[in-house]
């Protein structure tokens, strides 16, 4: 073991007995056992240094942000939940159901960021509907309300009483 | 999670304090770099690496604030306030105060890849494997690195080595 190797022990990249026969090499060069003194005098020093308290407030204000991020996704999930089940009892209903009656509802996910994630719901819905969303007041501001009215269009025959409209209300 | 939060944010913001060299920016990078590794926990895999991922994660925040408004970023002036965090410590002795200044300014005055690579090493603990994880390099160039940042301590702290030997005639005549 020859001085070549201070940098290496200095980083703690020797191992146990690479260290061994180091710190015997340490014993005869004077050269390399000033030059580990005072790197790890420095090093204490750094420490020293470097060393405070995160401001009092910071993980008061994280463990709030990670609150509402949680609610978020809560409040997102049982939305979708809740406009699914509303749409799926609105066309369950409906006779002579063909399977492209069928709606297809979820949440828009990005894989990226769970922040990004809303109530957002991607629907495929039969031709002959339509579908209005009004959005209402809300008095919470992570929850969006819309009121859902999807619109069954029927030919009727002439003399026939007008088309029925479905109305239902759902959350997200 | 909240062990987790107790351990790292003190962290984590220490790193933040060197990367950015101001309280605020460096508040608000801690506290950025947390609420990321929150929402990313899904990706963690091995939890005795939360660590070195969290570290990680501040890095690439700091990275992302540097592409976007690197002004900001640069403007953040060094040192007086981390010389006042340390100072505040009534226990600290006058010599001391002034050797724990010394440190930091040579510590600053370093290239920003050799400061990052000392701080890991000399205050976080972290191997050389650890630390080419938190930057995104490779081991041997932090190897390098750390090489030339204690040779480059050692130039700046000429009298802190002479004051620990004294009598050393090779290195101070």
């Amino acid at each position: 073991m020859n001085c070549e190797r201070l940098d290496d022990y200095l980083a703690g990249e020797l191992v146990a007995d690479e260290q061994e026969a180091f710190r015997l090499h340490l014993a005869d060069c004077a050269g390399c056992r000033e030059e580990v003194r005072f790197q790890e005098t420095v090093d204490g020093l750094l420490r020293q240094a470097t060393a405070c308290e995160a401001p009092h407030g910071l993980r008061r204000r994280l463990v709030r942000k990670m609150q509402a991020s949680t609610r978020r996704l809560q409040f997102a999930a049982i939305g979708a939940a809740a406009i699914a089940a509303s749409l799926m009892l609105i066309f369950a209903e409906r006779p002579n159901r063909r399977p492209r009656d069928v709606v297809q509802i979820g949440p828009l996910n990005s894989p990226k960021s769970d922040s990004k994630r809303q109530a957002v719901a991607s629907m495929i819905l039969d031709p002959s509907c339509d579908l209005l969303a009004v959005p209402q007041v809300s008095r919470q501001p992570n929850v969006t309300i819309f009121w859902l009215y999807p619109t069954i269009k029927t030919t009727a025959p002439a003399g026939a009483t007008p088309a029925r409209d479905t109305t239902q209300r759902s959350q997200s | 999670v909240k062990e987790l939060l107790e351990e790292l944010t003190p962290r984590v913001y220490r790193f933040a304090l060197r990367l950015m060299r101001d309280r605020h920016l460096a508040e608000d990078l801690a506290q950025e770099a947390m609420l990321r590794a929150w929402r990313q926990r899904s990706h963690l895999r091995d939890a005795a690496a939360a660590r070195t991922w969290v570290f990680r994660i501040t890095v690439n925040v700091w990275r992302d604030w540097l592409r976007r408004d690197r002004s900001a970023v640069a403007q953040a002036l060094p040192l007086p306030e981390s010389l006042e965090a340390v100072s505040g410590d009534p226990c600290l002795l006058a010599a001391q105060q002034e050797s724990l200044g010394d440190v930091l300014v040579a510590l600053d005055e370093l290239p920003e890849r050799q400061r990052e690579v000392l701080y890991l090493r000399a205050c976080e603990g972290f191997s050389i494997a650890e630390i080419a994880e938190v930057l995104d390099s490779n081991p041997n160039a932090v190897k390098v690195n750390l090489s030339l940042a204690r040779k480059q301590m050692r130039q700046q702290l000429q009298s802190l080595y002479c004051e620990l030997f004294p009598h050393s005639e090779e290195r101070c005549p």
